[in-house]
């Protein structure tokens, strides 16, 4: 390293070589400027490009042109959706409620009259099949008193099974009848014998 | 004179004009020298130059000052557009290949006195050597630039400057015989 370190000769030859080279042009200095300006490396020529402004604003357009389509857009067809979504609520008003129940009790009467049976049993609705109340009108169904229920003012339910119930009981009360009726022709027959 | 250069460096990173102005007029005549060592057309040079600010200015944000001082920043990039214009331009110069002086057992000699036959010579033996190796060259002999300077600008390693230097030297020792 040091051999060339020392070699004068070379050193000076490179020296005088270096002096041979011609010095820098005036005014090229203010050349450069002039083109970094120009390739907008300063910021004196470097203004907000003009398309950036209108690029934000077609972007916040966007964004709310979006909002509106996923938010308030309404449901593009009712068949989409779940039909107990369809199902108008039904709750009753009072007073409906209250005439309804008196033409059950009437209804009832009669037939306990006539059949000598009473429905007794009440089945809760359905959890799905309830309809959701407004907050307006009452959420259930008032309780019915203690007199309204030995009146057997019970609401009337359509139940297969109590249906079937009573049929089977009206043919036994006929089955019987033809029972008694074959009795007496029995009894008249060996009366008659 | 390193809080100037740093304040500097903050102005340029900032790009103000006047810094700018003042980057040129301080390592202007550093940069358009290592130019023109690699780049003997003068219109090309100017060019070159230009481009290296161009690139300088822009590239100012990813200096590092622990890296390399300003000085040996610009000087790399100068260094790296220069070889980068004429490999973009086709060779029309025929500088001499190691291969055509023979062995490297040739023997130089050590601590020879001033002899201005063999500065003339070795004058015109350097004006044969390919432009990246004059560079080196001039950089180590005149500028005086240390080997890890040296590397930097180059992209090397200071170990394989060394070895570049004292092989360039031979080369041109066995130039000179030939002429």
């Amino acid at each position: 390293m040091n051999d060339i370190k020392n070699d004068i000769n070379l050193k000076e030859a490179v020296s005088r070589r270096e002096q041979q080279l011609p010095p820098m042009p005036e005014g090229l200095n203010e050349k450069v400027m002039g083109s970094l300006e120009e390739y907008d490396c300063l910021k004196k020529k470097t203004p907000l490009h003009r398309g950036r402004g209108w690029r934000w604003v077609f972007l916040a357009a966007a964004c709310v042109a979006g909002f509106v389509v996923i938010f308030l857009a309404p449901p593009k067809s009712a068949e989409k959706q779940p039909p107990l979504a369809l199902e108008k609520p039904r709750v009753e008003s009072q007073e409906s409620r209250v005439k309804g129940q008196e033409s059950r009790v009437e209804g009832q009467e009669s037939r306990v009259e006539s059949q000598k049976i009473t429905v007794t049993s009440r089945r809760p609705k359905a959890k799905s099949q309830r309809p959701k109340a407004k907050s307006q009108e009452p959420i259930a169904e008032p309780m019915l008193t203690e007199a309204e229920i030995e009146r057997g003012a019970l609401p009337e339910m359509n139940d297969p099974y109590l249906a079937i119930m009573e049929q089977m009981k009206d043919i036994r009360s006929l089955g019987e009848q033809v029972c008694q009726e074959v009795d007496q022709l029995m009894d008249n027959q060996v009366n008659l014998q | 004179m390193e809080k100037e250069t740093n304040t500097l460096i903050q102005d340029l990173q900032h790009q103000k004009p006047a810094a700018c102005q003042k980057l040129l007029t301080e390592y202007g005549p550093a940069v358009f020298r290592m130019v023109q060592r690699i780049i003997t057309q003068r219109e090309d040079a100017e060019e070159v130059y230009q481009d290296v600010f161009v690139k300088a200015l822009r590239g100012i944000q990813n200096y590092n000052p622990k890296q390399a001082s300003l000085g040996t920043w610009l000087s790399r990039i100068a260094y790296n557009e220069s070889l980068n214009f004429l490999r973009s331009r086709k060779p029309n110069i025929i500088y001499i290949d190691d291969r055509e002086l023979g062995s490297d057992s040739f023997e130089v000699p050590d601590d020879a006195p001033q002899d201005e036959h063999t500065i003339a010579l070795l004058e015109q033996a350097l004006s044969l050597l390919p432009p990246h190796e004059q560079a080196i060259i001039s950089m180590f002999y005149y500028e005086e630039k240390s080997l890890a300077d040296i590397a930097y600008i180059t992209g090397s390693i200071p170990s394989t400057v060394g070895s570049q230097l004292s092989r360039i030297r031979k080369k041109l020792y066995r130039i000179i015989k030939t002429l």
